[in-house]
């Protein structure tokens, strides 16, 4: 039993109050099926996107339990202990991604919602008539999506590790669990769970800026120790304010995140699920608030440093959770390794219901199962999600963690370059299809060539060359022989070349006569709202309430003459008919 | 009910997802988004059932429009449909151009590279956007330790305050924006 338990050394509080959280979000993970039930759950869209109908908290909950993961939590202020400023780019990307997709994901709201799509790669094969192109962009989102579920685990496993439980079956556990509610509940289950993260998050952030404020000294003691420890290293590239060389760095890291952030999978999948596009719009404008919660947590980061907080064995994920759990009380450190260990769980749910509905729509529906119906859809996705899970959980426990941060790093990379197909492509059908994959190619190229030459330099002296290969995203100019120190982030250099290529190829393949796919999609579809004939009216179906939106009329000669509307019909109301 | 455009005997039926409401009416008294903002083609608004060629190349017959005369997509034609998912089964798979005369032709879609149009959701507001994007990526603007707050340099304290500069702007432009709703 010893054993089996570890070394709790006193944390048993602590244990006890994150196995309490733990046990509340199972019980709501499961009963999230029932939340808000429609007569037919075996619907992909309900599944996997829970109705499309969820309101302004909902999507909140949804939105910000995607984006602010368990892993941006730990592994995020532990950049800001090892490097000061350089550190603190996601807090730059976490604002400028906002304004970038509060125009891009409404677009991409209103043509999903209309021709009932679930996933990016849908839109690309209805906008650029090319399955090759769809089954490029589905690849690259599970490729990109699976390593970062694996990362959840990373910080899940930091939580474990200060609270002495070893390695293997509590990670496992956690993991069956979360796989079997989200199997049964769907997109649902994340939603609701999200509210306890939330709170727990909300909590922390306010138990830290409690600690260092009733300090003697309060920020400016921690800042100063900060300084005066970055002063001491020999390393150039850490302080308290950026250095020269490593502006360029921060600029292109910041700006591809962002990008990168949004081509995920799961962000897309949380936006899809909410009702309106004013929902959506509302809640991308509220969400860099949530921005500044993870700003105070990375800079509790300087705090650990004030502490002289050491990481367990060597393992930097570590410094966040021992550093709560020296400076907190034991109730409060429970609840702030709660927020972590919750943090973990709603991203992974998310990520998986992506991945898997990238599989079932654009692979086995494609290719597999042409015929599948929507339950069979519904099933395969179930299945989907569970593998992915377990997937994730294999490549912790049997290969490596590190493994698992080096897939992420060049996922983030490859998930940019379906930037042209799916982002421009909301924009303009101006590229050619095969252009279109050609520039992906070689985006995927470039971007896998560059992270190959990027050392990860550290050590003592910060000068050793650690590891030879995928060290990192920054990739020193010296390579285009500049004599400089500076770097650039791997991901904007491998997109500009993409990008250059699609341009480049697509007058040259209309010049051949290479034929253009058929976009199926109008310029309309991509002002679409809830309430507009064309918009399939989910919330009704879910609810029983018309949804309020503007009243459509049917035009003359059109009016429905059966018992029913047809499906997006609508009736034209009382008042629509006085106005006539 | 019976579609407007019902497309020959044997055909598939079109992927329609206005679902037979006979296409989109201009009506500024309708309309969420108005005439103003549907600046595409020449600026026109068609009339329902109306097609304005925007090049020689788009001109499709009018109605009753010949399905085989138009490019058929890339996808596998001639797939079994089967029952349950025809809403999307139709859309990917049977080749079949979606829209009556009043559709898609006159407003550009259809062809790539062919015709391109502008977005009908675009506002002047969007520009406001780009402010807080360039300021949060302008490190000269914010790598300074002074002035500071409770001790904390300005590099730290005033990329936060950008998130709340950034939340007001999007709340601003989602104001400015949201389409105006008659009735």
């Amino acid at each position: 039993m010893g054993d089996l338990l570890g070394n709790l050394d006193g944390h048993e509080v602590q244990l006890a109050i994150f196995g309490f959280c733990f046990l509340l979000v199972t019980v709501m993970g499961f009963a999230a099926g029932r939340w808000r039930p429609t007569q037919d759950v075996h619907t992909l869209e309900e599944w996997g996107l829970g109705g499309r109908a969820f309101g302004n908290w909902a999507t909140f909950f949804l939105l910000s339990g995607d984006v602010y993961t368990a892993y941006t939590f730990v592994a995020v202020p532990t950049l800001v202990y090892g490097v000061g400023a350089a550190g603190f780019f996601p807090v730059s990307f976490l604002v400028i991604v906002y304004p970038i997709v509060f125009v891009v994901l409404s677009r991409f709201w209103s043509v999903s919602h209309v021709h009932g799509f679930v996933t990016p790669a849908e839109f690309v094969r209805a906008r650029f008539g090319s399955r090759a192109l769809a089954l490029a962009v589905a690849i690259t989102g599970i490729l990109a999506t699976m390593p970062y579920i694996a990362l959840q685990l990373v910080g899940l496993e930091a939580v474990f590790k200060v609270l002495g439980l070893p390695p293997g079956w509590p990670l496992t556990i956690a993991f069956v669990v979360l796989a079997l509610y989200t199997f049964n509940s769907g997109l649902r289950a994340p939603a609701l769970i999200s509210i306890v993260k939330d709170t727990l998050v909300l909590w922390t952030v306010l138990a830290i800026l409690l600690v260092v404020f009733t300090r003697d000294g309060g920020w400016a003691s921690v800042i100063k120790t900060a300084g005066a420890r970055f002063a001491e290293t020999p390393s150039q590239s850490d302080g308290l304010l950026l250095p020269g060389s490593g502006q360029l760095n921060y600029v292109t890291l910041a700006l591809g995140s962002a990008l990168a952030l949004f081509l995920y999978p799961h962000t897309m999948t949380a936006a899809l699920a909410a009702r309106n596009r004013s929902t959506l719009r509302r809640n991308l404008a509220v969400m860099p608030l949530y921005t500044l919660t993870l700003g105070v947590v990375m800079l509790a980061g300087f705090a650990a440093l004030l502490d002289g907080v050491t990481p367990i064995g060597g393992d930097r994920n570590t410094v966040v959770p021992l550093w709560f759990d020296k400076a907190f009380p034991d109730w409060a450190a429970g609840l702030a390794f709660a927020a972590i260990g919750v943090g973990a769980m709603v991203p992974a749910a998310i990520m998986s219901i992506a991945a898997a509905n990238l599989f079932t729509r654009d692979i086995y529906k494609e290719y597999i199962r042409p015929d599948a119906t929507p339950r069979q859809e519904t099933q395969v996705s179930k299945f989907a999600s569970l593998t992915v899970k377990f997937g994730a959980v294999l490549v912790i426990l049997v290969l490596d963690t590190q493994f698992a941060i080096d897939l992420q790093l060049i996922g983030g990379v490859f998930v940019m370059q379906t930037l042209p197909a799916v982002a421009l492509g909301l924009y303009t059908n101006w590229f050619h299809r095969w252009a279109l994959i050609g520039g992906w190619i070689l985006g995927l190229l470039t971007g896998l060539v560059m992270l190959y030459q990027v050392p990860q330099i550290g050590g003592a002296d910060g000068r050793t060359v650690l590891r030879e290969h995928f060290g990192g995203s920054a990739w020193p100019l010296s390579h285009l022989g500049f004599d400089t120190t500076a770097t650039i982030y791997v991901g904007v250099v491998a997109l500009a070349a993409n990008i250059l290529v699609a341009a480049v190829l697509t007058p040259v393949l209309r010049g051949l006569g290479v034929p253009d796919g058929v976009d199926r999609t109008d310029p309309r579809d991509y002002v679409a709202d809830e309430g507009d004939a064309r918009v399939k009216r989910m919330t009704e179906i879910l609810d029983g309430t018309p949804p309020q939106a503007a009243e459509y009329v049917p035009l003359p000669g059109t009016e429905p003459t059966g018992s029913r509307p047809t499906l997006g019909q609508r009736w034209p109301t009382t008042s629509a008919r006085r106005q006539r | 009910m019976e579609p407007a455009h019902r497309p020959r005997h044997g055909a598939p039926e079109p992927y329609d997802p206005y679902d037979g409401a006979g296409g989109w009416q201009p009506d500024p008294a309708e309309s969420a988004y108005g005439p103003a903002r549907t600046g595409f083609g020449d600026g026109r608004v068609p009339a329902y059932g109306e097609v304005i060629p925007q090049r020689p190349q788009d001109a499709y017959p009018a109605a009753p429009y010949p399905v085989d005369a138009y490019p058929s997509g890339s996808y596998s034609a001639g797939v079994a449909q089967p029952t349950g998912s025809a809403y999307r089964e139709a859309h990917y798979r049977d080749g079949s151009y979606r829209d009556g005369p009043s559709g898609r032709d006159a407003y550009g879609g259809g062809r790539p590279g062919r015709n391109r149009t502008r977005a009908l959701d675009r506002s002047k507001w969007h520009w406001l956007l780009f402010v807080p994007v360039v300021v949060a990526l302008f490190p000269p603007l914010f790598n300074r330790i002074e002035p500071t707050l409770m001790g904390l340099p300005f590099y730290y304290w005033g990329q936060l305050a950008f998130a709340l500069f950034t939340c007001v702007t999007i709340a601003f432009v989602h104001v400015a924006t949201k389409p105006r709703r008659d009735g």
